[in-house]
């Protein structure tokens, strides 16, 4: 996999983005409360600031309310 | 944790082809989804035929047309309150905050999500790690907390970064003063006017500053953290490194920051920005060390997207290689070099405020100013300096008065300045932006 400079993501960025996915779709399940919804966001928002610093990728994850 | 000069030592060490390649990406996913998502710039790209799958490299950037903020005012007063420019739902946001506004003009009105917040932070980010804030400082804020948004993601930043953040809120400028002494701050944060505000303010309580822990003043708000003799005067008072930083409600955060090195500018947080310089009249580019107007496009800002931003900051930019820190993120050498609109033309000569400022600050004995400009005979413009001598150089003061008219005459084309002392306490002081020119013409550029 390539980051949006052309370089082949390291071992790191590689964890990070697993990290941020599944962080992310544990955001999508229906019915979390309100205090594990709330501090997921606020990690999702996190790590997706460090994806987007290394370049990683560039979309937006517009469907999680961030 | 590496203990990197860097905050993010990949993209701030990018080599530069890379470097356009990761903008040209961001570029083209930020004007996709401005498109899709913001009727507000829907209309601007349609207007401008610019389809964004077309949107390929950065070449592709000036086929954008550009955004202003009368566009932009023109839009929330049509829309109230945010106008239709919006990215993301309403109820996405989780602060909003306004520009401090001027007579006669509808403030701008933005709104944040939580990703932005974070973002916003970022930035500052690099600038305060970029100089040399670490995790063990105690940072002092001189900001009133308030909707105008200024050092609100500079607090943030620390707080990501670990250091102790000490605010101020609406403490009067003693207390600011005590507290910097009590708390033993070691990075403060203000306007460069209010730095000096503050550094007058602990002479008078006997507080010795540069005896003191702070060993940085980190400034923003105002063109005047990067001329160099008000730079010399803030370092002289308060024993501390003077750090630049610029950055505007438009973005909500800073695109440029002085980095540990000094090299007499601001590094432009590339991998977060593009910024262009162009020619304010024609608007087409102008190249490296020209002097021109800055235009922001922004990477980062989700609820609000900024593109082709035409900002009125006067800038040269150079290439990152005139520093010596090893970042490749281009330069705006002497920062922010004054407004677009800040020129005033007086009886054929064009002055600078910032210029005037540059020249004063090298007078010791003046502790703060006023540019006046005024009709006489009903219709010749004339312009003065008043100023405030500063407490113990009363006795140098004519002689500062005299050299500091030559200076003013010589650097304006012979354009002649009156000098006048003014009690102390009797010019304005300012916390946010100052305003230091009054201009009081009847006619305005009058013979
Ligand atoms: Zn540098």
């Amino acid at each position: 996999m390539k980051d949006l400079a052309g370089r082949e993501a390291t071992p790191v960025e590689r964890r990070l983005l697993r990290l941020y996915d599944g962080v992310a779709d544990l955001l999508r399940e229906e019915g979390l409360a309100p205090c594990v919804a709330a501090n997921l966001k606020e990690a999702a928002a996190a790590l997706c600031v460090a994806i987007l610093d290394l370049g990683l990728r560039h979309e937006r994850p517009d469907d999680l309310g961030l | 944790m590496s203990d990197s000069p860097y905050w993010n030592p990949k993209t701030e060490t990018m080599p530069r082809e890379e470097l356009s390649a990761l903008q040209a990406k961001k570029l083209r996913a930020v004007v996709a989804r401005a498109y899709e998502k913001s009727a507000f710039h829907r209309r601007l790209l349609d207007g401008g035929k610019v389809r964004p799958e077309r949107i390929r490299s950065l070449a592709d950037l000036e086929r954008i047309p550009f955004t202003t903020r009368e566009a932009w005012m023109e839009c929330q007063g049509a829309v109230p309150l945010y106008g239709d420019m919006l990215a993301q739902p309403e109820h996405d946001a989780v602060r909003y905050h306004m520009t401090s506004g001027t007579t006669g003009r509808r403030p701008l009105r933005v709104l944040d999500s939580r990703l932005d917040w974070k973002w916003i932070a970022e930035c500052w980010c690099y600038g305060f790690h970029g100089f040399g804030v670490r995790p063990t400082d105690r940072v002092f804020f001189a900001f009133s907390y308030a909707t105008f948004i200024g050092f609100w993601g500079a607090h943030y930043a620390c707080e990501k970064m670990g250091a102790m953040v000490l605010p101020s809120g609406n403490m009067a400028t003693p207390n600011r003063v005590r507290v910097i002494e009590e708390m033993g701050a070691t990075v403060v944060c203000a306007t460069p006017t209010y730095a000096l505000r503050m550094a007058q303010e602990a002479r008078e309580l006997g507080i010795d500053l540069p005896r003191g822990l702070v060993s940085k003043v980190i400034v923003s708000g105002e063109p005047a953290g990067s001329i160099p003799a008000t730079k010399r005067l803030i370092e002289s008072q308060w024993g501390a490194k003077v750090g630049d930083t610029a950055g505007m409600t438009e973005l909500g955060t800073i695109m440029m920051f002085e980095c540990s090195h000094q090299p007499g500018g601001a590094h432009i947080i590339e991998d977060h920005f593009v910024e262009e310089v162009i020619d304010p009249a024609t608007g087409k580019a102008v190249g490296y060390g020209e002097r021109g107007e800055r235009v922001v496009t922004s990477f980062g800002r989700g609820m609000i997207p900024v593109l082709r931003y035409r900002t009125r900051d006067l800038v040269v930019k150079v290439p990152g290689a005139r520093c010596s820190c090893g970042r490749t993120f281009d330069l705006y050498e002497g920062g922010i070099l004054g407004r677009v609109d800040d020129m005033l033309l007086v009886r054929g000569t064009n002055v600078y405020p910032r210029a005037v400022e540059a020249i004063v600050r090298e007078y010791p004995a003046v502790d703060e100013f006023q540019i006046r400009l005024w009709t006489d005979e009903g219709i010749r413009d004339e312009i003065g300096v008043r100023c405030e001598v500063r407490a113990g150089h009363e006795e140098h003061w004519d002689r500062a008065a005299v050299d500091l008219q030559k200076d003013l005459v010589r650097n304006h084309e012979g354009l002649h300045f009156h000098v006048e002392r003014v009690p102390t306490g009797s010019l304005p002081r300012f916390e946010l932006k100052a305003k230091r020119v009054k201009d009081d013409r009847v006619v305005k550029g009058g013979a």
